[in-house]
């Protein structure tokens, strides 16, 4: 039987817990700072807000349960639910829920740490870092729809393991059920939710009793029945959209000509690719673009800084499991394996879902496990590893090698970081030039708003240019090491 | 902990009005040299005229072009969806659209001359339009 070789939940909180949130508190008001300049989309949001407002909330729900290929009435209801509270108050109230998303998710991750210590409270810094600076983050907060739907399920799976890692309790079960049933009807990555369940279960974390981890599959087995059976959705197609592949893209037709016939190489190669773009950042969406500049000699800064991050950060956590190896091996698995475990099972789910079509984003849950699996390998490490008494004065290059990297890995970290603040001022102005030029989107579109529709446009468009105008944009060569 | 001092840091100097590491357009002549557009539309909804000559900084088209219209600087920015929006706002009347189109044959700019005349090129001296602004230089 496995076994966890301490509780999940020894000790109080501490001050370092408090550090730790106020921390977390403190960087979610800065990303909200920059989060909360970038205006409500016109090209991925205007149609969904016209959809959205139509009818009631149990039309929409109803609704979305006969589209053809997805199946997402709760995506659907939760928009409705935003846009019904917000009294018509669009901009101020989906661009703030994106910001209370983004805190919520942060203080999740403190609370996944369990900081009790200085040595605890002193990896929150990094895994924020990384939290925020991994690159296939950066989707779940630059765009909106206008809810952030990656988003929502990366707060749904942090919730799962939060679940799943606390003390035995019957509601802990239940509430298992709700954030699955949940996820599952909001987006197809909703199943990842499962993976978190089943991983943390097997790694011997008893949160979620067995029943309940049974019962989150059973979850998972009557969404198939209704989707593929009850409703008979389907799932789109295979090759509908241009994909990365090698150094280049392909438009769907040179996908059908190239692997119409025997797709599985195509299949093999992008749950391969994203599951080393989650530990190297490089290949990105499937497309080797950092090997290519290489061999090109057009390598950017900021390349050089997201595969060193992410690489340092994929041995570290390798260096843990290999100092784990042994108690692994007995199947003692305590918080911190809980995560790292979770972490590799979710980035095996999260590329094998990705198998038709792979991007930065759709990786967001593995990437942010990412996070908390280098946070937790960081501490035991690194931190944890440093020797005490006589031998810890005595000069080792092996320590001095390990600093070393860990400075260089923090570093990069920290301007992965402020970088995804840098693009989100971008996004910022990006997105209110959309908005400026609406009406000749919209020509080009061959749409026509008429009536209610014209309307919101005006409105969302005088939010976007007027009422909430343009921040000032960054200047200067500093700014090579930072854009992605 | 450097990443999140940094953007605390960045927040409040720019929320005091620090200006070190960022540009913002400080007239519409300049947000539309910059094709910032949803500044360029904001700016003209609140009053600003297109026509007027503004200063603008070095850094938007250039030394040689310290004084500028809007509509000019638009055309510079050599984004066709710019001077198209600016159309469709009717702010580009009378001579003023040859005027810019022989800006634009001047800057070989095809995509804006064949938007500002599209059935024929316009009728230009060359060099003409972009010599006057650049004389303004001299003027000041």
């Amino acid at each position: 039987m496995l076994s966890s070789s301490r509780s999940p939940e020894t000790g109080e909180p501490t001050r370092w817990t408090v550090a730790a949130y106020v921390y977390a508190l403190v960087a979610a008001a800065g990303f909200g700072y920059f989060l909360f300049a970038v205006p409500v989309q016109l090209t991925d949001s205007f149609g969904n807000l016209v959809q959205v407002r139509t009818g009631t909330l149990w039309s929409q729900i109803y609704a979305q349960l006969h589209q053809a290929s997805y199946l997402r009435p709760l995506l659907w209801g939760h928009l409705r639910v935003i846009a019904d509270l917000s009294g018509g108050h669009y901009y101020e109230w989906f661009r703030w829920w994106h910001v209370g998303q983004v805190a919520v998710l942060m203080l999740l991750f403190v609370r996944l740490l369990r900081v009790r210590t200085p040595a605890d409270f002193a990896v929150v810094p990094l895994g924020l870092a990384a939290l925020a600076g991994v690159h296939t983050f950066a989707g779940t907060v630059r765009e909106a729809f206008p809810i952030n739907t990656f988003m929502t399920i990366l707060l749904c799976c942090f919730v799962a393991a939060d679940l799943a890692l606390g003390p035995p309790r019957w509601w802990r079960s239940v509430m298992a059920c709700v954030v699955m049933v949940f996820a599952a009807l909001t987006v197809e990555s909703g199943l990842l939710v499962a993976v978190v369940f089943a991983a943390a279960w097997l790694a011997g974390a008893r949160g979620v009793s067995g029943r309940g981890v049974m019962a989150v599959v059973a979850v998972v087995a009557g969404y198939l029945w209704l989707r593929f059976v009850f409703l008979d959705v389907g799932s789109p197609g295979l090759m509908e959209r241009t994909s990365a592949f090698g150094f280049g893209k392909l438009e769907p037709r040179d996908l059908m000509a190239r692997f119409g016939a025997n797709p599985l190489p195509f299949y093999v190669y992008n749950v391969v690719s994203s599951i080393a773009s989650v530990l190297f950042a490089e290949p990105r969406a499937g497309e080797y673009a950092m090997t290519r500049d290489l061999l090109a000699h057009e390598l950017k800064t900021w390349q050089y800084v997201a595969v060193t991050a992410s690489t340092l950060g994929t041995l570290v956590i390798a260096a843990f499991a290999w100092a784990r190896r042994g108690e692994w091996w007995r199947l003692r698995f305590d918080r911190d394996d809980q995560l790292v475990i979770i972490f590799v099972a979710m980035t095996g789910f999260n590329a094998f879902i990705s198998y038709a079509y792979t991007k930065d984003v759709i990786m967001s849950p593995a990437g942010a496990f990412f996070a908390l699996a280098l946070a937790v390998a960081t501490r035991r490490v690194a931190i944890g590893g440093v020797p005490e008494g006589s031998e810890g004065g005595r000069f080792s290059w092996r320590t001095a090698v390990a600093t070393v990297l860990l400075c260089v890995m923090s570093s990069a970290w920290a301007i992965r970081a402020v970088g995804i603040h840098v693009g989100l001022r971008h996004s910022a102005l990006v997105m209110r030039n959309e908005w400026a030029y609406a009406d000749l989107w919209f020509a080009n579109e061959g749409q026509r708003p008429t009536g209610d529709a014209v309307r919101l446009k005006d409105q969302l468009q005088s939010d976007a240019v007027s009422r909430h105008p343009a921040p000032a944009f960054f200047v200067g060569d500093w700014l090579r090491w930072f854009e992605d | 902990m450097a990443s999140v001092a940094a953007v605390v840091l960045f927040a409040v100097l720019e929320a005091a009005g620090n200006r070190s590491i960022t540009m913002a357009p400080a007239n519409i002549a300049e947000a539309a040299g910059l094709a910032n557009a949803s500044e360029v539309l904001r700016l003209l909804r609140s009053g600003a005229d297109v026509t007027r000559v503004l200063p603008a900084r070095p850094e938007i088209i250039s030394s040689a072009i310290p004084r500028i219209s809007a509509l000019e600087a638009a055309v510079w920015s050599r984004h066709v969806e710019l001077v198209h929006m600016l159309d469709d706002q009717g702010v580009i009347l009378g001579d003023e659209r040859r005027r810019l189109a022989c800006l634009a044959a001047d800057l070989e700019i095809d995509d804006i001359v064949k938007y500002l005349s599209p059935g024929a090129p316009p009728a230009c001296v060359a060099g003409q339009v972009v010599q006057e602004i650049r004389d303004r230089a001299k003027q000041h």
